[in-house]
């Protein structure tokens, strides 16, 4: 009965099939002779324009490479753009006509393809995401990017989590055994470390030789150790032996020089080579500010208070630094020079005025290293109580197995593990380091840095409760679910929309929301290029590592911001604010401002900012160090606003002639505009280069200018024009005019937005079988007014994220 | 003892899967004590490769070779290899067709000929075919030597290698023992064993339930762990053979960090490290990257501020391909140097140049415009391995060749499509026994450098 059920079913379907191909136009009658009439003269056996053939594109929309080309020719012949205006233009109707019959192949071809997905997909964690795991499961901070410790990750546009990108070598778990190990032995040390307090006074940092002068003037208390630009203040990291987060607090005093620049604090590494915090300081000599961090600290360190400021001192060598620590100089205050170095170099006026940026440091204490109530309980229950006990160690095992997971795990799955202890106890190991290597296996296994979704046995287009957990948490905290989101799968109600929301609306009011906030902005706007190129120092004597850290944490700020008031994704494009320290106040020539750290201040016309993309990171990750290059700028515009790739060049075009250096100078604008008479060339720089020129008013650095400083050649600099026409054409003239347009455009920049959330989300790359669900979102968006967390929120509880 | 501490691995019989291309290594192999190696050819006859490169191709009006043959002349930034004249092949015309058009990604495939594209996965390196042959015989299969990041060597997956960067980081990693003494190795290697075995067993049981084309990132997996314990065990077997000792007064050169800004000084501290590796036969295959494409260091001891990058997109600017010129001549002197090092330095086969095939150059040759054919490519040593020198090898002659005049179109379209790097590299591989006929998209051997 059920199997001739079947047959009729099956009949059913191939008369459907049957009927709708007799109904609609077929290829052959309909859509040939249009591609014959309007596209195959540019695009056949004889031209391939734009390096492109339509007449040979395999007709098999089943296979994602071909059905990419496919939709892509839609895209073209929807917008307008093909064919071309110059030629003969077909009615509407018979583009209807072709687009609605590919469009609907298209749709068959997706729907083929998702059958025939395989049961299984796994997801390595990025190296930033595992440090964020084991933080969350056993509260062990681990730098994941230390010499030796992780591989940096491969990305895909920026993006560093997506799955295919992201493979796996012998090297890679060769690192994850030993940072597993790592791992484990700072959860479980064998002794807790003590957590002590210590603290450096500017007697113990910078006068130690003369302590007892100045303790028998009384004036030991007072004494201050001045930073001057590029000096730096040794002896001030704790001692002792045990790594781990240590806080410190550094009273001190920040003057601005002269030129109103403000004195930059940097907890600088010895050994690794690297700041640990930045920050510029300014506080009053009479009222100093107590900065107070944590920094993870792998003992014994050695580190130095640095003043990063180019300035008056910087390249002057040994000899200066020799003037101005030697001769006994002891400061106090500035109103009391009788103790200074009478012969060593002035750092202040007669008026009590720094000439240059200084840091006057009191005292540093530091506390560590810290280990949290929060960050105990985490490790509860996780180790067996009794030596010897093999079956509270399976418990144990298992506990922790389920939760590094993030899954339910079977008797077989634990027994694995169990039969470590087993074999270790065998080879004579103590039952705690037999146990332990157990531990070490279940962080090294394959379920924990691979995110697994879908079950080998039952196939699946959703996921199940369990891989919504951890997709949520990847998602929001860069990390592993919490106890409520396993509950809620274990509960089995996560999925339903009201738990969803709720959860939603919990997590990004939790602190880790803040893995967010700066992971994915960094890696829509692939900041890790900015300072990629290191400038030309000859160039821009102005740019410092400050500077450059600076940029990224604009962008990250600004970001941070937009979501913090949820404001609408329009804010991205233009605003009449932005987000900067005084640092970067200084590089954009705003007012000077009159405290440290990241403020939100106010734009005017006349600063020629606002924005994303007038950000001084932004135009500088696509610049090479000497040039800005508008090619460059305009794929990347492409990329990260209009989420399109465009496409590389292709293979064997005509190499662009060098010009002479004893020609003219020449703006680079036009060197680009003569090589992109080719036809061919153009085709694809006419949508690119635009987009690019519309910056050409900031240089390689992000610097506002009028006129383009060109390098060797004759005569006068080229003035900037930034003029150009949009795809469609519609004319600007400069960055303003072409925010305006792009402004017009908050549908576009919505969906395309919401697609880089989605591959950031899904931690795979959208395929023409994820637009409708995107655009569903987009649109669902609108009616909030596209406001950052909205579109957020909508993506969450949209079908999309649930699909395997 | 010996046999005991092999259990755990002789226990299980697992190959290295998944390896894709011809040579598969049995586990047992890589199990075999040394003794009973050791009197095979193949122990006692090194052969050995080196892959050396340099980011951004050349300033290729006045790197061009103009005569081809025996009678060549060397051009300007060539002049320091004259000495070894006899030893060097320069070859014209090479290029890899999947390379074309794709920029600065030439670097990727220069040892694997793979194909280039976000879906698309890249090869096994020649270097890790090699060491395929060579990492039973010796401590490390292969050494990877990179400046700036990722080394050029692919295993069989096509996933990059890490590299080392710091010479004094390599030079430990491969002559110092390791803390705790051998004991405490061997229990750590054994202890690793026991993990492995969880997490092999646990990954097998998946992947019998996956349907074949299901497999794909768990196969990496598995080939990836596997790999770890076969090194594990070949780690536990080293243990018993000291490592060799290097002259006290040679250590403190070595074992240092060096910065770029001292570029000569960085490069030959590394070729120093890659001769001697080669004379103890720590490995016998090395990779070097004396920069990466897009920012190949500048050379401050001779006034060049810019990177290499910088200088290759001269845009026809004269001081610019002056500078490109001065460091290209730069870099090929340092490989001179390390050519000349590997002439003194002698085995009980004689200098090691003549067992050793050194490939050095570029996957970029016109970097202005990013042109990727005739890449400047020079192959030295290996004479005993069956290689002969002293011509200028152009491949660009052909009918349809209208002169090195028209330099710029010479380095974008192959003038000859059939001169592919990966027929130099296949021939390379045969010399080092692999056995193949093909590697990547090869059409034959070079029988031009063949004695």
């Amino acid at each position: 009965m059920n199997h001739r059920l079947h047959i009729l079913v099956l009949t059913a379907v191939s008369c459907l099939a049957a009927s709708a191909a007799g109904e609609t136009v077929t290829f052959e009658k309909e859509v040939l002779p249009f591609f014959r009439e309007h596209c195959f003269r540019c695009h056949d056996e004889k031209k391939q324009k734009g390096d492109f053939r339509l007449d040979t594109l395999p007709r098999d929309f089943a296979e994602l490479q071909s059905a990419e080309r496919w939709a892509e020719v839609v895209f073209r012949m929807n917008s307008g753009e093909m064919p071309p205006k110059k030629e003969k233009q077909p009615h509407a109707a018979d583009i209807g006509k072709a687009v609605e019959w590919l469009s609907a192949r298209l749709d068959e071809g997706r729907a083929a393809r998702m059958a025939k997905r395989g049961p299984v997909t796994h997801y390595r964690l990025s190296r930033d995401e595992y440090a964020n795991t084991v933080y969350d499961l056993l509260g062990v901070h681990f730098d994941p990017s230390l010499p030796g410790a992780l591989n940096e990750d491969p990305r895909w546009h920026g993006f560093e989590r997506i799955g295919s990108m992201l493979s796996l070598s012998p090297s890679h778990v060769d690192r994850f055994f030993k940072a597993a190990e790592t791992v484990l032995e700072r959860a479980f040390p064998e002794q807790q470390a003590k957590q002590v307090r210590q603290s450096k006074t500017a007697v113990d940092m910078r006068y130690s030789t003369m302590r007892k002068r100045l303790e028998e003037e009384g004036i030991a208390d007072k004494v201050r150790a001045v930073v001057w630009p590029g000096g730096g203040l040794g002896g001030s990291a704790p001692q002792g032996k045990e790594s781990g987060v240590y806080r410190a607090r550094i009273r001190l005093s920040g003057l601005p020089g002269l030129d109103g620049r403000a004195p930059h604090l940097s907890v600088w590494h010895n050994e690794l080579k690297r700041s640990l915090f930045d920050e510029d300081i300014l506080a009053p000599e009479d009222q100093p500010v107590v900065i107070e961090f944590e920094i993870f600290l792998s003992m014994p360190a050695s580190l130095t208070l640095q003043n990063v400021v180019p300035g008056a001192f910087n390249e002057t060598g040994n000899h200066t630094l020799n003037v101005l620590n030697g001769g006994g100089s002891i400061f106090t205050s500035t109103r009391e020079t009788g103790r200074t170095n009478p012969t060593g170099y002035k750092l202040f006026d007669d008026e009590g005025h720094a000439i240059y940026p200084v840091l006057l440091v009191d005292s540093v204490e530091w506390e560590g290293p810290l280990v949290s109530e929060a960050d105990l309980k985490k490790r509860e229950g996780l180790i067996p109580q009794k030596s010897g006990d093999l079956a509270e160690a399976r418990e144990c095992l298992r506990r922790f197995a389920e939760r590094a997971w993030r899954r339910p795990a079977t008797e077989a799955e634990v027994a694995r593990y169990v039969k470590v202890v087993e074999a270790e106890l065998a080879a004579g190991e103590k039952f705690r380091s037999a146990y332990m290597a157990a531990m070490v296996g279940i962080l090294t296994s394959k379920n924990f840095y691979y995110i697994e979704e879908g079950s080998a046995t039952q196939r699946r287009d959703k996921v199940n409760d369990w891989e919504l957990a951890s997709r949520l948490s990847y998602f929001l905290w860069g990390s592993m679910p919490d106890e409520t989101l396993f509950a809620l799968a274990q509960a089995g109600t996560l999925h339903e929309p009201e738990v969803l929301r709720a959860q939603f609306t919990r997590m990004i009011g939790d602190a880790k929301i803040r893995r967010f906030t700066e992971a994915f902005p960094q890696q829509w706007l692939q900041l890790f290029k900015v300072g990629i190129f290191p400038p030309d120092p000859k160039l821009y004597p102005g740019y410092d590592k400050w500077l450059e850290k600076s940029m990224v944490l604009e962008s990250q700020g600004y970001f941070t911001e937009v979501f913090a008031k949820n404001l609408p994704l329009r804010e991205f494009i233009a605003s009449d604010w932005t987000m900067v320290n005084p640092r970067l106040a200084q590089h954009y020539g705003l007012p000077a401002l009159q405290k440290s750290g990241f403020q939100r201040v106010a734009l005017r016309p006349e600063d020629h900012r606002g924005g994303l993309l007038t950000q001084a990171g932004i135009l500088m990750l696509t610049s090479d160090g000497t040039r800005h290059r508008p090619v460059h700028r305009g794929v990347w515009l492409s990329e990260a606003i209009f989420a399109k790739t465009p496409p590389p060049p292709p293979p064997n075009v005509q190499p662009i002639e060098p010009i002479p250096s004893d020609k003219p100078k020449t703006s680079v604008r036009k060197q680009i505009e003569a090589h992109a008479t080719d036809a061919n060339c153009a085709s694809c720089h006419r949508r690119i280069d635009p987009l690019g020129l519309a910056f050409d008013n900031f240089d390689a650095i992000g610097q506002w200018r009028t006129e383009e400083i060109v390098q060797g050649g004759k005569g006068a600099n080229p003035p900037v024009n930034a003029t150009g026409a949009l795809p469609d054409g519609r004319a600007f003239d400069g960055p303003e005019q072409f925010k305006q347009l792009l402004g017009q455009d908050g549908d576009r920049f919505a969906e395309a937005f919401t697609e880089q959330l989605s591959t950031f989300a899904l931690r795979r790359v959208m395929t023409i079988d994820d637009a409708a669900q995107i655009r569903a979102v987009a649109l669902e968006s609108k009616k909030d007014g596209h406001r950052l967390r909205t579109v957020l929120e909508n993506l969450v509880l949209s079908d999309l994220f649930q699909k395997r | 003892m010996n046999i005991q501490r092999q259990t755990w691995l002789l226990n299980r019989r697992h190959f290295l899967r998944g390896v894709g291309v011809s040579v598969a290594l049995p586990l047992l192999d890589a199990m075999r004590p040394l003794h009973a190696l050791a009197a095979d050819d193949k122990v006692l006859k090194p052969k050995r490769s080196v892959f050396i490169y340099l980011p951004n191709g050349v300033n290729t009006t006045a790197y061009q070779i103009r005569e081809a043959g025996p009678g060549y002349t060397l051009s300007e930034p060539l002049k320091s290899l004259e000495k070894h004249r006899a030893h060097i092949t320069p070859f014209s015309g090479l290029h890899h067709p999947n390379g074309m058009g794709h920029h600065h990604n030439c670097q990727s495939i220069w040892l694997t000929g793979g194909k280039i594209g976000p879906s698309v996965r890249n090869s096994i390196s020649l270097d890790q075919l090699m060491a395929q042959i060579t990492a039973p015989i010796t401590r490390y299969a292969s050494l990877e030597l990179s400046n700036q990041g990722g080394s050029l060597a692919r295993n069989a997956d096509g996933i990059q290698l890490p590299a080392q960067s710091s010479p004094g980081g390599a030079f430990r990693e491969m002559f110092e023992d390791p803390k705790g003494g051998i004991a405490k190795q061997r229990r750590g290697y054994q202890r690793r064993g026991s993990i492995l075995d969880a997490i092999i067993d646990e990954a097998d049981s998946l992947n019998k339930q996956l349907g074949s084309e299901d497999r794909d990132r768990l196969e990496q997996y598995l080939t990836a762990v596997r790999e770890v314990e076969i090194r594990t065990g070949r780690s536990d077997k080293w243990l018993d053979t000291p490592r060799p000792k290097i002259d006290p007064a040679a250590v403190p050169h070595l074992n240092r960090d060096v910065s770029l800004q001292m570029l000569g000084d960085y490069l030959r501290t590394m070729y120093d490290l890659i001769v001697l590796a080669f004379q103890t036969d720590m490995t016998r295959v090395a990779t070097f990257v004396t920069g990466v494409e897009g920012q190949g260091p500048a050379v401050p001891e001779i006034g060049i501020r810019q990177d290499r990058h910088s200088l290759s997109h001269h845009n026809g600017n004269i001081e610019l391909m002056r500078q490109l010129m001065e460091s290209d001549a730069f870099n090929i002197a340092q490989f001179s140097y390390f050519l000349g090092r590997l002439n003194e330095v002698k085995d009980a086969d004689g200098p090691l140049l003549d067992t050793t095939m050194a490939l050095y150059g570029s996957g970029m040759a016109y970097g202005h415009s990013h042109g990727n054919a005739s890449l400047p490519l020079i192959l030295a040593g290996g004479t005993k391995l069956g290689l002969k020198h002293g011509s200028h090898v152009d491949f660009n002659l052909t009918k349809d060749f209208q002169g090195y005049d028209k330099h710029a179109a010479i380095h974008h379209k192959p003038v000859n499509d059939k001169a592919r790097l990966s027929n130099l590299l296949l021939t390379m591989a045969q010399r080092m026994d692999v056995q193949t006929e093909k590697f990547a998209d090869s059409l034959g051997t070079v029988s031009e450098v063949l004695a």
